[in-house]
């Protein structure tokens, strides 16, 4: 058993910090207590939320843990509301991450006003900026609402060194 | 050149173990601390328009220049067609209000239901800070937040500002 005793621990050469198997890296969160309308489509397509949470990773390999939470969102019209994660990496088009079907979490097909919670992990492949962002649309055209009015969301990224 | 030091621990140079604010590895971005508590006491939340305790919490953070990142899950259940609305405070500093959090009018009957909120605040002290919930049904039926056996969650995330 060796034990190191230290006051400060000041990385040498930027970007490389303390790199422990298991350990969390960084934190980031995109938080708004209160929403000022709806965040709302009518589109059948998977239309971009606006909600984005950045993060630039320490070391490929490092996992990201994705933590969406959203106090209420709504199925106005009784249509079925579809939330998909979406992931940008380094400034590149947004796509749907790997293994993300239509209906990761959502409302089905009835006037509900509801929690959504969303979990997920990427493995990093290099240190470019990833960028999440959920997408959203209505499965037969009436208005769905991500987020209703007044509603909280919270999009939280947490790095986890491998 | 890399340079890399394998030791089985870290200690501070007067020997007591740190803490990551400790050592100076505290930069934005960083997780100094992570708890999880729970509220298990049923609370009846009248018809009133006027906000009633709903459960407390107590964290004592590790460093004086954080965020808080809550994740807050609150089972409540309605006797009919009920709404609730809720604020958390920390510190008995500013009042987040979230109304509807938890909305059921679309469904007849009892309903249990699971709130999500993802509650966030600054902070800059290292005493006890104290986050409370309040909660009211405003005009709407009695809601019971930890209806039975069920129990609200808080996990807190304190992150270096």
């Amino acid at each position: 058993m060796s034990t190191l005793y230290v006051d400060d621990i000041v990385e040498k050469t930027s970007n490389h910090g303390v790199q422990i198997p298991g350990h969390i890296v960084q934190v980031t969160r995109t938080y708004l207590a209160s929403q000022s309308g709806y965040i709302s489509t009518a589109s059948t397509s998977f239309a971009a939320s606006g909600i984005i949470a950045t993060l630039t990773p320490a070391k490929a390999g490092n996992i990201i843990l994705v933590d969406l939470c959203i106090s209420m969102a709504d199925a106005a019209a009784a249509d079925t509301l579809n939330i998909r994660m979406y992931q940008s990496i380094g400034g590149a088009s947004y796509t749907g991450m790997a293994g993300s079907a239509d209906y990761q979490c959502g409302i089905q097909s009835a006037i509900r006003w509801t929690p959504q919670v969303f979990q997920g992990k990427y493995t990093t492949t290099n240190t470019s900026s990833v960028a999440f962002q959920p997408y959203f649309k209505s499965s037969a055209g009436g208005t769905v609402r991500l987020v209703h009015d007044s509603s909280a969301y919270g999009l939280t990224l947490t790095e986890i060194a491998q | 050149m890399t340079s890399i030091i394998k030791v089985d621990a870290i200690q501070k140079a007067n020997g007591t173990t740190p803490t990551a604010s400790g050592l100076g590895i505290d930069v934005s971005g960083n997780l100094l601390n992570a708890g999880m508590y729970s509220a298990m006491s049923q609370v009846n939340i009248s018809s009133s328009t006027s906000y009633a305790s709903a459960w407390t919490i107590n964290y004592t953070p590790v460093s004086s220049n954080s965020v808080l990142y809550f994740f807050i899950s609150t089972p409540a259940l309605s006797e009919a067609s009920n709404r609730m609305d809720m604020k958390l405070n920390w510190r008995s500093g500013a009042d987040t209000e979230y109304l509807t959090p938890m909305d059921s009018s679309s469904i007849q009957g009892w309903n249990q239901y699971t709130m999500f909120i993802p509650y966030q605040v600054g902070n800059s002290a290292t005493t006890q800070g104290t986050l409370t919930c309040t909660a009211r049904s405003n005009g709407e039926g009695i809601v019971y937040v930890n209806y039975s056996y069920a129990g609200t969650r808080i996990i807190v995330h304190e992150v270096a500002a």
